[in-house]
């Protein structure tokens, strides 16, 4: 085994806390990961040493934040395989970068009549903004169904398809279940209709590498705090071709050329879209944990979290009473799963008391699990840090909460 | 398992919980009201029969974690045959009871097996599952039937 999970644990302080007693078993990684220490280390130094507004001092200092910051996006334009400096907006995360593009995009390609695409697996985060674009504009909001194994039902979709749809919106991965989508097949097949693309990439870019240009989407979005970085900050991948056909979003310094009372002239793309003082530590602890993930690697990384997805599910169905949802070959290590007879909540009550913290309920897809018939599930999301020992509390605790509940 | 936790599903918890009393449809109801916990999506539904200020049967409806059928099967017990300002004063007693100083000891007495609902003073994160059934009766009195 080349990855060893131990070598990485002393990175990240949070992992090495007892919780009621116990050593932590960081299970709830889709929610939020936690941050190694050179990324809590960037956002210090930013206030530290480089502490400064950016794109508006000539003074040194300012003249550094700004050389750090936009020093990010070309790390993220890397990290994603974008073109252009250009196709890199900075966002506060990736329900900014949904809404933004909603917002600008959307209402001026979407008019009443027209249809968006929304698969019901989505996050709430990529299906309300779509609800009030489509209200605002009089469109029709169209559900792409999902399949038993809580996929994206691919045909179903195709057959959706006509010259009506504008705007298609669609996970990458699951976030309630660990699925993977068959996006870049996807977005060819809109593109022949002529709809825009939106993929949502939260649960996407912490598990694989992601090349935006193979996609071929339009845009592409993402929070940081789920990639080992900090919260609020995240980013929107735009074409460049469709980035500059938008109007702005939000007003404010930054994004203009000049002001005259009566109106000003916009700055092109990414600026257009970054209006304010953004969150500069936050880019550069986002940074950071690109520079990160980047020196592990992406084999070894992938490889670690497959070995212990299946060795976890394995563990896991030899549990009397459990039903894994979404279990497909290609998925990331996240297992939403029910228990017999006993409410999830309940679950996740008894897991934290041994020290493993997962999610339970709804997950923010209620539609997705409404489809399932399900009123919820207990969700374990591990991350490559995560050990075979933790899954092995994990499941001991699992056991000891059934016992006492049947 | 933490001291916390074992207290949290004590016994009659665990009981109340797997065998709900009080439970279903009441065709002569006065008062009715729903809540729902957006956290886990869970919902009750509480009927009350109010003879003038008198509740003379309570039963719910609903689906949920061990505290929230626990504490609704208590409540439909608790209330029945009680005045209406006295159940009033009872949910007051049980949001107290919930926080981390808890009710007073007068208040306990008044409690009876209800005090079985005060694990979640320390499990802030399911205080709520318990609430819910007793802000539902509030909501349900506070209707002109
Ligand atoms: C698939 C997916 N989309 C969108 C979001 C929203 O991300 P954020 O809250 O960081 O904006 C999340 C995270 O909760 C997610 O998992």
């Amino acid at each position: 085994m080349s990855f060893d999970p131990e070598s990485v644990r002393a990175d990240f302080p949070a992992l090495s806390q007892l919780i009621n007693g116990v050593p932590l078993v960081y299970f709830d990684n889709a929610s939020t990961a936690q941050k190694p220490r050179c990324v809590i280390a960037a956002t210090v130094a930013a206030y530290e040493g480089n502490c400064a507004n950016i794109h508006r001092g000539v003074h040194t200092l300012s003249a550094r934040a700004t050389e750090t910051f936009e020093a990010v996006r070309d790390k993220v334009l890397a990290f994603v395989n974008a073109r252009a400096h250009s196709e890199i907006v900075f966002t506060k995360g990736t329900t900014e970068a949904i809404n933004l593009v909603a917002q600008s995009f959307g209402r001026l390609v979407v008019g009443a009549g027209d249809e968006v695409l929304v698969s019901e697996l989505e996050h709430h985060s990529n299906l309300v903004p779509w609800q009030l674009l489509c209200a605002e504009k009089g469109a029709v909001l169209k559900r792409v169904p999902m399949t038993p194994s809580a996929e994206i039902d691919a045909d179903a979709f195709e057959a959706m398809l006509s010259p009506r749809v504008k705007v298609v919106a669609l996970t990458h991965v699951s976030n309630a279940f660990g699925t993977v989508s068959p996006i870049a097949e996807m977005v060819a097949k809109a593109h022949r209709f002529g709809a825009a693309v939106l993929v949502d990439g939260a649960q996407a870019v912490c598990h694989g590498p992601v090349d935006v240009q193979a996609i071929g989407c339009d845009f592409y979005c993402f929070s940081a705090h789920k990639l080992f970085g900090p919260t609020g900050v995240g980013v929107l991948f735009g074409k460049a071709s469709r980035l500059a056909s938008m109007p702005p979003w939000q007003g404010g310094g930054d994004m203009i050329t000049s002001v005259r009372f009566e109106q000003s002239e916009f700055a092109e793309p990414p600026h257009r879209f970054e209006a304010g003082t953004p969150n500069i530590a936050g880019v550069m602890g986002m940074g950071a944990a690109i520079d990160y993930v980047s020196a592990i690697g992406w084999g070894p990384f992938a490889a670690w979290e497959r070995r212990l997805l299946v060795y976890a599910t394995e563990e896991l169905k030899r549990v009397d009473g459990v039903h894994i949802f979404g279990d497909t070959k290609e998925k990331a290590p996240i297992l939403s799963f029910s228990v017999d007879g006993i409410h999830p909540h309940d679950v996740g009550t008894v897991l934290d008391s041994e020290g493993v913290a997962v999610r339970t309920g709804l997950h923010c897809a209620e539609p997705a699990m409404r489809s399932l018939g399900l009123r919820g599930t207990v969700r374990a999301s591990l991350a490559f840090y995560n050990t075979e020992r933790e899954v092995d509390v994990f499941v001991r605790a699992l056991r000891s909460a059934i016992k006492m509940f049947r | 398992m933490t001291p916390e936790v074992a207290k949290l599903y004590q016994a009659l918890i665990l009981e109340e919980s797997a065998h709900p009393q009080n439970r279903g449809p009441l065709a002569a109801a006065t008062h009715n009201a729903s809540k729902h916990n957006a956290l886990c999506g869970d919902q009750v539904t509480l009927h009350l029969v109010l003879e003038g200020d008198r509740i003379n049967q309570a039963t719910f409806e609903g689906d949920g974690c061990a505290m929230l059928l626990a504490s609704a099967s208590l409540l439909t017990e608790a209330v029945r045959g009680v005045p209406s300002a006295d159940a009033t004063a009872l949910v007051d007693i049980i949001r107290r009871l919930v926080q981390p100083e808890g009710a007073s000891e007068a208040e306990r007495a008044r409690l009876g097996k209800l005090t079985a609902l005060e694990g979640v003073r320390n499990v802030p994160a399911r205080r709520r599952c318990v609430t819910l059934p007793w802000e539902t009766l509030d909501a349900a009195l506070l209707e002109h039937g």
